[in-house]
């Protein structure tokens, strides 16, 4: 009843590497969009003056010592939630490409839906414009991957716009892909039985730097991503085998 | 010099190194093992031919084959064992940077707090 009472505690992360441009307009939309709601940019060892124009804008600054990756810096953000007792953790990335506006979006299914992990689509119902030609076309393999071992239909298993409840940001605490986690996740939670739902959502052209996924590095993001999935898949398998021999012996 | 001289001497120099490098302490204790089994097997297999011809011969092959096969099959092990090493280690270190962050970011925090509490 006490939660029923309760307002839930809302934090958003925004990972940054090097977003100096771009992040102090993303903090400044997200609080004029979630007045109240503790913005906490987490700076993965920026060389450029993201922290100190994060902090300008508003938002706390976690500051990592070393440069982690995109996996990393966003399970430091989920962590540091965990521990501080929050119940959702909507993921914003630093470079401007979503939307502030959709954040009340994907809060809403996360609490409406009580899936685990509410993911804003681009394609959900949009064109997906401002994605590039080979980011397209490994969607479209992921897709269909995703399809086969999810057993129902994922519109956008890129997306880094990504809300968590409390029991996803337990099991990320623990344990979170380095890189390119945003596919690998989903397999994740599979294994755990949990539910994804997805909100459509628009999506910018990033204002400034660099996308990590380049077209030069699409073949080993694309076979990293595969390995990974690979693995949990197994891992999967693994731990329904156990599961049924309990079964058995039970 | 023929085969078995030269296996003799890299067998020789590998645990001359390995000592070396543990007296200097460039290298930890529990990492030396593995490198030290490599040079005692390859100098007891080269400086012994009649042993190496004897395991090769139940084993049916070529002793110099024998020899290079046992040698790579060792060196494979150990290059395993040190990526399952620099993985535990990566781990660690990723779990560190983000506690010493996290603790950093609550210590900013309450610093903060208490100036506006003074103020």
């Amino acid at each position: 009843m006490e939660h029923a009472l309760t307002e839930p505690k809302v934090m958003v992360i925004v990972p940054a590497l090097n977003e100096a441009e771009a992040v102090g307009d993303v903090v400044r939309s997200v609080r004029r969009v979630m007045p109240g709601v503790p913005v906490v940019v987490i700076d993965d060892y920026s060389e450029d003056a993201t922290a100190t124009v994060a902090e300008s804008a508003g938002a706390s600054v976690v500051r990592l010592p070393v440069h982690l990756g995109a996996g990393g810096c966003v399970q430091t953000g989920y962590k540091m939630a965990y521990e501080l007792g929050y119940d959702y953790v909507i993921r914003v990335d630093g470079d401007g490409q979503h939307e502030a506006a959709d954040i009340p979006r994907i809060l809403d299914a996360l609490i409406s839906t009580g899936a685990e992990v509410v993911i804003g689509s681009r394609f959900l119902g949009r064109d997906g414009k401002h994605t590039s030609f080979p980011r397209l076309v490994g969607i479209a393999f992921f897709r269909i991957l995703l399809r086969l071992i999810l057993g129902t239909p994922i519109h956008d298993p890129t997306s880094g716009f990504v809300g968590v409840n409390r029991a996803a940001l337990q099991v990320f605490s623990r344990t979170f892909p380095l890189e390119y986690p945003e596919i690998e996740i989903l397999v994740v939670l599979q294994r755990k039985r949990f539910r994804f739902h997805e909100v459509s959502c628009r999506m910018n052209r990033r204002r400034t730097g660099r996308s990590s996924i380049t077209p030069f590095k699409s073949l080993r993001y694309m076979l990293h991503v595969l390995l990974g999935v690979f693995v949990n898949v197994l891992r999967f398998e693994a731990g329904h085998a156990e599961n049924e021999n309990k079964k058995e012996s039970q | 010099m023929n085969f078995h001289s030269v296996w003799f001497c890299i067998g020789l120099v590998t645990i001359l190194g390995t000592l070396v490098s543990l007296r200097r302490e460039h290298i930890r204790t529990e990492y030396s093992v593995s490198w030290l089994a490599v040079g005692i097997f390859l100098t007891t297999l080269a400086a012994w031919p009649a042993l190496l011809d004897r395991i090769s011969g139940r084993i049916g092959i070529d002793p110099e084959v024998f020899f290079l096969l046992a040698g790579g099959a060792l060196i494979s092990a150990l290059v395993f064992e040190m990526t399952r090493v620099v993985s535990r280690l990566t781990d660690q270190n990723v779990m560190m940077a983000q506690r010493i962050a996290i603790l950093e970011f609550q210590m900013r925090e309450a610093a903060t707090q208490n100036v506006t509490q003074d103020a």
